[in-house]
């Protein structure tokens, strides 16, 4: 972290993070990072953990344990103390850190302080991911392979983080963001906010998943989307499909539009620029230039990467996607090859049993998606006694649709282009989808059941 | 007036068939509970998942229980 950054070519007066609330600059960010580097010096070379908000003195402190070759583990801002303690005994950390007053941070009690077993000296980072499925997974990286995907050329751009800092995507971003020198916009999670702050810090990139794409377009003004000037959207986290890729060229014309493929356990894999979903075909064909090979098996993507993590932790669950003897890594997304074109067309762990029946849940979504007056839709599974799984089907309405029109079609829609068991049988209007903390929809294992209404 | 527990069992089956698109039969005690009545097999599994949502229980959970046969056996699962 520290050392990615070139911290001698920014101009102190430059704003590195900015929030709703306030601005670090870069001279803000260097004494920060030396004040902490000093403060937190029992953590050399350490395994410690950091409750990681997304604020200038997150930076400075991730700065700071780098300087001090600590192993970091990443934990999310809204984990309680009593979690992260739990999380840090659990992973034999020395130390739990979490923000406290005047940018300061302070270890969390109760972490009884592993010193006998010592980080790799290395200054690795360690991701907690959540997943959308299955029990959390502690993804080793270094800082170094992390921040090889960032483009140094082209200058400090100013950036907007749409995700959590501690998560693969976020990371990603605010390297992107910092590494050349840049900023990094930090907005709050109401849209006419993202707008506004986007708009008056003058963001030119911002990377987000489709869903939260969906639903900036949906819940901001479109005047106050008209004020951003942005140079680059990026997606990814999730399938990204012509929809939203159609629907953004439209908003935001001039812009480059890139979808992103990468995994917190695989890294940044590849990138796509013509404004097609999914990616071309010959990708397949030769590894990129940066060291990334992909394959198809059984309608699954598999890749090879240089940018993978080291590692799972060893103390954490380890991960069911271990690299095959030739060292390609199953994705778990499913791939349909058509002509040019590889599609995505869902996620293995996200298909849906009706009956024996298997259900794509991003292909009902598709259908749904295309019905006039629909702004964004989430399938998923309602658990069956009888036959497994049914399909169910949230949607949010675009301002001044009908609802029984729009209900009516939708329903119309699915018996003209599904079959019988594809069909959502439970349908109702949300005011909005619910979101995970990575900014994806959850869509197989999310509805416990039916509960009463 | 309260729903008495056939009215709203009744309830549920004619919801099904008009998300269906289909006008709801006649529905009675001795209406059987197979193909005649006009619900396919996911038709049904969709009615145990909407009368778990409106009683908060599900009979069926440990499968069809026994005796199960006609419209009527199904109140006094819910009852």
């Amino acid at each position: 972290m520290r050392r990615a950054i070139d911290w001698g070519a920014v101009e102190d007066a430059r704003p590195a993070v900015v929030t709703a609330a306030r601005t670090w600059t870069w001279g803000a960010l260097r004494a920060l990072a030396a004040t902490q580097t000093a403060r937190h010096a029992d953590c050399r070379g350490r395994r410690v953990g950091v409750v990681l908000p997304a604020t200038g003195a997150a930076v400075a402190l991730l700065s700071a344990l780098d300087d001090l070759a600590a192993d970091v583990f990443l934990i999310a801002a809204d984990t309680d103390d009593g979690a992260a303690a739990a999380l840090g005994r659990a992973l034999g950390l020395a130390a739990v850190l979490r923000p406290a007053d005047d940018d300061a941070f302070a270890p969390i009690a109760g972490v009884d302080g592993d010193l006998a077993l010592a980080g790799g000296g290395d200054g690795a980072v360690t991701i907690l991911t959540s997943g959308t499925t299955g029990a959390p997974k502690a993804a080793r990286h270094g800082w170094a392979t992390l921040a090889r995907p960032v483009r140094r050329g082209g200058g400090a751009g100013t950036w907007l983080l749409s995700y959590r800092p501690h998560l693969y995507a976020g990371l990603q971003v605010l390297l992107q963001a910092l590494v050349p020198g840049g900023t990094l916009v930090v907005p709050g999670r109401d849209a006419h906010e993202v707008a506004r702050l986007a708009a008056a810090h003058g963001v030119q990139f911002a990377s987000a998943t489709p869903s939260w794409w969906r639903w900036l377009l949906l819940f901001a003004e479109p005047a106050e989307l008209a004020r951003l000037e942005l140079r680059q959207i990026t997606l990814g986290g999730e399938a990204v499909d012509q929809e939203i890729l159609d629907r953004l060229a439209a908003r935001f014309p001039g812009t480059r539009l890139v979808h992103i493929y990468a995994t917190t356990e695989l890294g940044r894999c590849f990138s796509v620029t013509d404004g097609r979903a999914g990616f071309p075909r010959r990708f397949l064909d030769a590894p990129s230039t940066d060291g990334v090979e992909l394959a198809v098996r059984d309608g699954e993507l598999f890749v090879r990467s240089a940018n993978a993590m080291r590692a799972y932790d060893p103390r954490s669950a380890p991960s069911s996607a271990s690299p095959g003897a030739d060292g390609f890594v199953p994705t778990g997304d499913l791939v349909s090859v058509a002509g040019d074109r590889c599609l995505f067309i869902g996620r293995a762990a996200e298909l849906l049993n009706v009956g024996g029946n298997k259900v794509q849940p991003l292909a009902v979504e598709q259908v749904v998606l295309g019905v006039p007056g629909v702004a964004d839709v989430r399938v998923y599974g309602k658990r069956s006694s009888l036959v497994g799984q049914l399909v169910a089907c949230d949607v949010v309405l675009a301002a001044g649709a009908a609802r029984e029109t729009a209900l009516a079609a939708i329903t119309a829609r699915c018996v003209e282009r599904l079959q019988p068991h594809e069909r959502p049988r439970f349908l109702q209007v949300v005011p909005r989808i619910e979101l995970t903390a990575a900014g994806k929809k959850t869509r197989n294992g999310a509805d416990p059941g039916p509960s009463r209404p | 007036m309260t729903e008495t527990v056939p009215q709203r069992i009744h309830r549920v089956f004619r919801d099904v068939f008009a998300n269906r698109g289909r006008r709801s039969p006649e529905l009675m005690a001795e209406s059987p509970l197979d193909a005649s009545l006009g619900l396919e097999s996911l038709d049904f599994a969709e009615v145990v998942v909407r009368l778990e949502m409106e009683f908060g229980v599900d009979p069926f959970a440990n499968g069809v229980p026994a005796g199960v046969r006609r419209l009527g056996d199904l109140y006094r699962l819910y009852a």
